[in-house]
């Protein structure tokens, strides 16, 4: 079997656009969330 | 079974240990710097006795024995548990000289506070501390973040071939990122600089806009920046994050914790152009559930103490502490006592929670991290499932982490003895603190922000403390920063030496 490591460094700039927009993604869910909380509570 | 050393293990583990503190002296040349450029000369003199202690007792420690001795993996383990000791004493010299502390201890426990990324502090009139122990105080949570083998690795102290991958093992990372061990050091630190320049550039304009003087901007940018990507959570002023009143600051900084809690192993998969990965990856999924949950928790709780005029301040301060709970950050926008008097209840407990959690292993948080609790609820679950298949079924589970992974006994078994150990060390610190006097729910909050290395506190961590829930909170602050094993592994080979001197004897 052929193990093969592809380079983390070559795709850098579009995985660190990813993350920041998934974790953007993430505090939206968490605002809506806990907005909705405050408001019912 | 129980090993004794010999001669040549003791020369190993000295030798390793050396290496690792003399590599504090070299990354100590950066707050000298800072303090000559600054025209500190006390903090330059702070930082050349210290740079002489860590380089002095380090090299002797070297002399043990030749360079690329090998080390086992019980020797590997025992270097870890002494290194992290033995650099938190040589970081604490310079800070014990600025007479911010009440003694050398107070500065040790900041220390190992800095490494351990922990955030608790003893700092006496922070607000007035030189720019030289501030730097040195935030690159401690850069290094101790990193982890000091990979700190070690990239200055080059001869830590290479098997010596080095037992080392970084046993400092709590679980795969190789990159097949050689300097390549993964390198990509951590690849990562790392990216966040911690896109974050002060960032920060930087913020403080500018703000109408902080240049220089003093660029600095808070960067210590921030470090702070919240390393998930430490020392700041430069006393009142921390809460200084800057500002929704920039506070938007950036939440983004960089995020950052610093994502799994090196993720990071390097989404780069390599995985992207769907952080979708599937089951401790990500774990961990925006325990988010999804705590904020509604955190919502309700926080509005129900009528003490914010709006829902909006509600969220902005309540997400704001959830998130640097569960990364183990520990920058904080409200009071400490706020924790004790004012905000208890449902919030109160979320927070306990959050910080108990953690955020994911191989990256800077603490706590039982949100992959053992993906796999505990998948235990839980494969049960369920095998209690209502008929008797002839076979009933299998399988996770997705990087790979697609049979749920086995031995993972389960696993990720359930690191939760047990986390619970009864938070249990056993909230008792220990309830046993000085305090009560029991501050206690335990204190104990758990100890141990998954948070830093949040309800104000029982100050100068004053009882000296012995000092040492506590460092123990608790020191186990939980190496997973506990490191630090068995330590005080079982000590008994194990000791039984068999006694043996010869």
């Amino acid at each position: 079997m052929e193990l093969r490591f592809h380079s983390p460094y070559r795709g850098w700039l579009a995985g660190l656009l990813t993350e920041i927009a998934v974790f953007a993604a993430v505090i939206i869910v968490a605002v809506v969330l806990a907005l909705a909380a405050a408001r019912i509570s | 079974m129980w090993v004794g050393f010999e001669r040549r293990d003791l020369g190993a583990i000295a030798h390793y240990t050396g290496m690792l503190v003399a590599s504090m002296a070299l990354l100590m040349v950066i707050p000298l710097l800072t303090a000559l450029a600054a025209g500190e000369w006390g903090p330059a003199l702070d930082y050349a006795c210290g740079i002489g202690v860590a380089a002095a007792f380090g090299m002797l420690l070297a002399q043990s024995a030749p360079r690329g001795t090998h080390l086992t993996r019980r020797n590997a383990l025992i270097v870890t548990a002494l290194a992290w000791l033995a650099a938190s004493l040589v970081a604490a010299v310079p800070l014990s000289l600025s007479g911010h502390y009440g003694g050398f201890l107070d500065a040790f426990f900041d220390a190992v506070s800095g490494l351990t990324t922990s955030g608790l502090t003893l700092v006496q009139d922070l607000d007035h501390l030189a720019l030289a122990h501030n730097m040195w105080r935030h690159l401690l949570h850069l290094i101790g973040g990193q982890g000091i083998v990979v700190a070690a690795l990239s200055v080059s102290l001869g830590l290479r071939g098997g010596g080095a991958m037992s080392l970084y093992m046993a400092e709590g990372r679980d795969e190789r990122i990159l097949p050689n061990v300097m390549h993964t050091a390198r990509f951590i630190w690849f990562v790392t600089a990216i966040y911690v320049t896109l974050g002060t550039v960032v920060l930087s304009v913020s403080n500018l806009i703000q109408g902080m003087e240049a220089g003093r901007g660029v600095l808070h940018a960067f210590w921030a920046t470090v702070a919240c990507y390393d998930t430490g959570g020392f700041g430069p002023q006393s009142q921390n994050a809460l200084y800057y009143h500002s929704p920039i600051f506070e938007g950036v900084t939440v983004i960089l914790m995020f950052a610093g809690t994502l799994n090196f192993n993720l990071h390097a998969d989404i780069w390599r152009g995985d992207r769907k990965e952080i979708f599937k990856n089951l401790e990500a999924r774990a961990l925006a559930i325990n988010i999804a949950i705590l904020s509604v928790v955190v919502g309700i709780g926080l509005a129900a103490t009528r003490l914010f005029s709006t829902p909006g301040e509600v969220v902005r301060k309540g997400l704001y502490h959830l998130i640097s709970a569960n990364s183990g950050t520990g920058h904080q926008t409200l009071y400490n006592a706020g924790w004790a008097n004012g905000y208890g209840g449902l919030a109160f407990a979320a927070i306990v929670l959050a910080m108990a959690f953690g955020g994911m292993a191989s990256s800077t948080a603490g706590g039982i991290k949100a992959l053992r609790l993906g796999l505990i609820a998948k235990g839980v679950v494969l049960r369920v499932r095998e209690s209502i298949a008929p008797a002839s079924a076979v009933v299998r589970s399988r996770y997705h982490h990087l790979l697609d992974v049979p749920l086995s006994a031995d993972v389960l078994a696993n990720a359930l003895m690191l939760f047990v150990l986390y619970v009864v060390t938070y249990i056993s610190g909230g008792m220990i603190g309830a046993a000085y006097g305090y009560p029991i729910g501050e206690a335990l909050f204190e104990s758990v922000s100890a141990t998954a290395n948070v830093g949040l506190s309800t104000g029982i961590t100050n100068p004053a403390m009882p000296l012995g829930l000092k040492v506590v909170y460092m123990l608790q602050m020191w186990a939980g920063r190496l997973e506990f094993i490191a630090l068995f592994v330590l005080v079982a080979s000590a008994i194990a030496a000791v039984r068999a001197k006694r043996g010869r004897a």
